[in-house]
C-alpha cells in the first residue's frame, strides 16, 4: 500500500450550496438565452439578425421568449434574495465574504503588478476581489435590466409616472446595459471560469458545488488556510489522493495558451474599433 | 330489323336528329374550352371600351396603362384626362393639374381634406409633387385591402420615404415601430398611423394628430390608454442627436465609456494572465506555484 499523503482540508470542499446552485443555473440559461433573443433586436440591420428572428418563428415569437427568460431571470434574483434571508443567519462562517473591504482593494493592486510581472500574486479568501466586482456588477445587471425591460414592455403603464423622453432613456439604457453585460459574462466571467488554462474546460464547481483541495489552495489560500485550522484544531486528518478532474488538465498547454491569447486580442481590438468611434459621434 | 316504309323514316329521323344533337353539342363543348383559354383575349376584346379603342389608335404604347384588376378599372381613358375628348388635343393641358381635378369629381371628401393638409397645400409643392397619385399609383390602383395597393397600410411607408428620406427614415428605423414593423411584425405603428394620411398636418398645427395635445390620443390608438406623458419627449431622435435628444445622447456616452472600461478591464487580465503564463513556461512547475503563492 503507498504511503498517501496527510491533508487537513478534505480532497473536494462543498464551496456552494444545492440552491446557490440552482440559482445560477437559472441565471446563466436565462441571461444567455435573453442574450439570443434581444441581440437580433438591438442589431436588427446585420446580416445575421433575420436568420436567428427565423429560428424563432419572427419577430414576435423572438419577443415574447425574450419576456419569459426575462422572467425567469427575475425569479432567479427573488430565489435569491430569499435565500440570503433564510441562510444568512444559520451560517456560521462567510457571512459577509461577499462584501467588498480595502483588502480588495490592495488584491486588486497587486494582481495588476503580478500580471504585469512584477511581484507575488494577492492571497485571496473565499472570494476574490473579482468575484465580488462579478457579484455586484450581476445585481447591479438585473436590477437596471428588468426595471428598465418592464418599461419597455409596459409603456402604457410606465407613461402614468414616466415622460416620453425618459422611456426613450430607459431602451438605450436597456439596449446598452446588455452589451455590458455580454462582456463581463463572455471575456469576464467566462475567462475565470473556463478559458483560464487553470480551468479549462471548466472549473466544475456550478455543477455540483464542489472545488478540489488543490484549486482551493491555489485561488482561495485563506480560506483553505482557514478550514485547515479548523481541522487541525478538531484532530481531523484526511488521507487521499488529490482527486483527478479535467478542470486545469491543459493548463500547460501551449497551443491553448497561445490560442486564447489571440483570441482574446482579437476581440479586444475589435471592440475598441467597433466603440470608440462611438464616442465622437456628433448627430 | 324495320320493315315497314314508316318505321324506317322514324329510324333516318330519330338517327339524324341524334347524331346532329351530338355534333352541335360536341362543337359547343370545343368551343367552350377554347373560349375558357382564350378568356382573356375575348374579355379584351369585349371589354375595351370604343372610348379606349379611339385612344389607342394613336397611343398604342399606352395599352399597358389598361387598368385590368384596378378599382378604376370600368373608367375610361378620358375619365381622368378628360380634357383629351377634344381631338385634336389642345397644346396648354397641365397633367397634373387636371388629374387632381379628375380624383376630386368622386372622391370630393378626400379632396377637402387633402387641400388643408400639409401635402395639399400649394405652397409646399415640390419638383416631385405631391399629387393624388404619389401616394396612390396612377393606373395601378388597387383597393386597399389589396397587399399589392401602393397606399395599403403595409406598403405606405415607401411612398412617404421616397420624399422624406434622411432624419426622419433614420429615426423611424432606430425606434421600436421601426425594428418591429421592418422585421416582420405589421401591427407596430407605420407613417400613417401616427401621422394621418390625407389630413397630414404639423406638430405646431392643433388639429394635427402630432400635436402636443393629440398625440396621447394618438398613441392610445394601439397602446390603450392616452397618457399625457406620451407627449413629453422626441420622436424620430436617435441617441447620436444632440441637439434633439441631449439627455439621450448622454446615456448614451455613459453606456460606452462603462462598456470600455469592463472591456479594457476584462480583456486585460486575460491577456495579461495569459502572456504571463507563456513567459514562464521556462520555469518549472513546482517552483512556479511557489513562487506564485509568495512562499
Amino acid at each position: 500500500m503507498t504511503a498517501k499523503n496527510r491533508y487537513y482540508v478534505p480532497a473536494w470542499v462543498q464551496r456552494f450550496d444545492d440552491h446557490q446552485r440552482w440559482q445560477h443555473l437559472l441565471l446563466a440559461i436565462s441571461v444567455l438565452m435573453l442574450i439570443i433573443t434581444g441581440f437580433p433586436i438591438k442589431f436588427a440591420y446585420t446580416w445575421w439578425a433575420p436568420h436567428v428572428m427565423s429560428l424563432f418563428g419572427g419577430f414576435k415569437n423572438m419577443l415574447t421568449v425574450h419576456k419569459m427568460f426575462g422572467v425567469v431571470m427575475i425569479f432567479s434574483g427573488i430565489y435569491h434574495l430569499t435565500w440570503l434571508f433564510i441562510k444568512i443567519p444559520s451560517l456560521k462562517r462567510a457571512k459577509w465574504a461577499i462584501i467588498p473591504s480595502l483588502k480588495d482593494v490592495r488584491d486588486a493592486y497587486y494582481h495588476a503588478r503580478y500580471l504585469l510581472g512584477f511581484g507575488k500574486m494577492p492571497k485571496y479568501d473565499r472570494y476574490a476581489y473579482l468575484e465580488k466586482f462579478e457579484y455586484f456588477a450581476v445585481v447591479w445587471g438585473v436590477i437596471i435590466m428588468s426595471a428598465t425591460g418592464f418599461v419597455l414592455w409596459f409603456p402604457e403603464l410606465a407613461a402614468i409616472y414616466l415622460p416620453r423622453w425618459v422611456i426613450s432613456i430607459f431602451r438605450v439604457v436597456h439596449s446598452f446595459e446588455a452589451l455590458v453585460c455580454l462582456i463581463a459574462v463572455v471575456i469576464g466571467h467566462f475567462y475565470s471560469v473556463h478559458f483560464n488554462p487553470d480551468v479549462f474546460p471548466s472549473s466544475p464547481v456550478w455543477i455540483d458545488g464542489k472545488i478540489s483541495r488543490e484549486h482551493l489552495k491555489h485561488e482561495h489560500p485563506l480560506e483553505y488556510d482557514e478550514i485547515a485550522a479548523e481541522n487541525i484544531a478538531r484532530g481531523i486528518v484526511f488521507e487521499d489522493e488529490e482527486p483527478v478532474q479535467l478542470a486545469g488538465r491543459f493548463k500547460d498547454s501551449i497551443v491553448l495558451q497561445s490560442v486564447l491569447l489571440i483570441a482574446y486580442i482579437g476581440i479586444f481590438a475589435w471592440i475598441l474599433v467597433s466603440f470608440v468611434p462611438m464616442l465622437f459621434v456628433f448627430g | 330489323m324495320i320493315k315497314s316504309g314508316v318505321g324506317k323514316s322514324f329510324v333516318y329521323l330519330f338517327t339524324g336528329l341524334f347524331v346532329t344533337t351530338f355534333i352541335i353539342i360536341n362543337l359547343a363543348g370545343l368551343f367552350f374550352l377554347l373560349t375558357l383559354f382564350t378568356q382573356v383575349a375575348f374579355a379584351d376584346a369585349a371589354e375595351i371600351s370604343q372610348v379606349n379603342k379611339n385612344c389607342l389608335t394613336c397611343h398604342q404604347d399606352q395599352k399597358k396603362y389598361l387598368v385590368k384588376g384596378g378599382v378604376h378599372e370600368k373608367l375610361n381613358c378620358t375619365s381622368c384626362h378628360m380634357s383629351y375628348i377634344q381631338f385634336p388635343h389642345s397644346k396648354d393641358i397641365n397633367i397634373a393639374q387636371e388629374i387632381q381635378k379628375s380624383c376630386q369629381m368622386c372622391h370630393a371628401q378626400t379632396a377637402k381634406e387633402y387641400t388643408v393638409s400639409v401635402h395639399g397645400d400649394e405652397k409646399n409643392q415640390n419638383e416631385k409633387g405631391t399629387t393624388c397619385w404619389s401616394c396612390h399609383g396612377s393606373h395601378d390602383i388597387y383597393k386597399i385591402e389589396n397587399p399589392e395597393a401602393k397606399h395599403n397600410r403595409l406598403n405606405s411607408n415607401e411612398s412617404c420615404i421616397s420624399c422624406h428620406d434622411g432624419r426622419v427614415v433614420e429615426g423611424y428605423n432606430w425606434s421600436f415601430h421601426g425594428v418591429a414593423f421592418n422585421n416582420g411584425y405589421k401591427e407596430a405603428a407605420t407613417c400613417i398611423d401616427c401621422h394621418g394620411s390625407h389630413s397630414i398636418l404639423p406638430e405646431d398645427n392643433p388639429a394635427s394628430m402630432v400635436s402636443i395635445d393629440n398625440r396621447p390620443e394618438t398613441c392610445a390608438q394601439c397602446h390603450k390608454t392616452a397618457r399625457p406623458n406620451f407627449a413629453k419627449g422626441s420622436e424620430h431622435a436617435t441617441p447620436f442627436d444632440k441637439t434633439n435628444a441631449l439627455p439621450l445622447y448622454i446615456t448614451l456616452q455613459i453606456f460606452i465609456i462603462l462598456i470600455l472600461f469592463d472591456a479594457v478591464k476584462d480583456s486585460s487580465i486575460a491577456i495579461f494572465d495569459l502572456m504571463r503564463k507563456i513567459n514562464s513556461r521556462k520555469v518549472n512547475t513546482k517552483e512556479k506555484h511557489s513562487r506564485d503563492l509568495g512562499q
